[in-house]
């Protein structure tokens, strides 16, 4: 492309800033055994410390199924803070919500302080993926962060170096 | 205070490592206390001494080490003191 005859100033396209994204990843996996443990000897106190109103809703509408349920979206808030590579230690479990619609597709919403974080680092499209079995449960969230970048220059990650990516 | 906790962590905190030759100050995290298992140690610190840990004090450097639960426990019971 001929930038004079595509009728664009060079200037322009030199500082123009272009936007891309990366793509960010966080992963959790919980024993369903000490989910029930944890169900057995708490109670209600567990699960309304640590989950919404509608995860338990949801989760104790099959009593046989509950810890694996709960198991899978403790499993699900637990990447969501390693994606979002979170800056403060605070334990935010209830502003992570796993949400389920009627077809059964479960999606990742964020609540408060937790959504002002990943707005601040530009993540946006969380995806959600769990799974349980007989003795664990698993989630992975995936999301993009957008990237700042000049043309022809290199990208800019506003809010890289947070935290350690390979946390665990 | 020191043995309670102690106690609280071997049957709460799965850790993989020995509870009695673990430092006050080292890292429970780093011992092997899994964000669940955190979980459980905060309960059950809750019902053995009979508290609720307020919101300002969810953090995961509360439970990081036995000296921090001891100081936070100190704000929080009558009769326990800092580390």
């Amino acid at each position: 492309l001929n930038i004079q005859d595509a009728g664009l100033d060079e200037a322009f396209i030199r500082d123009k800033h272009v936007l891309a994204s990366s793509v960010v990843v966080g992963t959790d996996l919980v024993r369903i055994r000490d989910v029930a443990d944890a169900m057995c000897r708490h109670g209600d106190r567990y699960l309304q410390r640590i989950y919404t109103v509608l995860e338990i809703a949801y989760c104790i509408s099959a009593p046989h199924l509950a810890a694996e349920r709960f198991a899978a979206r403790f499993a699900a808030k637990e990447a969501t803070t390693k994606l979002l590579r979170m800056r403060t230690d605070r334990l935010v479990w209830r502003k992570i919500e796993v949400q389920r619609d009627a077809g059964g597709w479960c999606d990742i919403v964020l609540h408060a302080e937790v959504k002002q974080l990943a707005d601040e680092q530009g993540i946006f499209g969380l995806s959600l993926s769990m799974s349980h079995e007989h003795e664990y449960a698993l989630a992975t969230v995936v999301a993009q962060r957008m990237i700042e970048q000049h043309a022809g220059g290199a990208a800019k990650q506003p809010f890289a170096g947070l935290g350690d990516s390979k946390r665990e | 205070v020191d043995q309670e906790i102690r106690t609280i962590l071997r049957e709460h905190g799965r850790l993989s490592i020995d509870i009695d030759q673990l430092a006050d100050d080292a890292s429970l995290y780093q011992a092997g206390l899994t964000s669940h298992a955190g979980v459980n140690l905060m309960l059950a610190i809750e019902d053995h001494f009979g508290i609720e840990f307020p919101e300002r004090m969810l953090r995961r450097r509360t439970f990081e080490t036995i000296a921090s639960i001891k100081n936070a426990l100190a704000e929080l019971v009558d009769g326990v003191r800092t580390s």
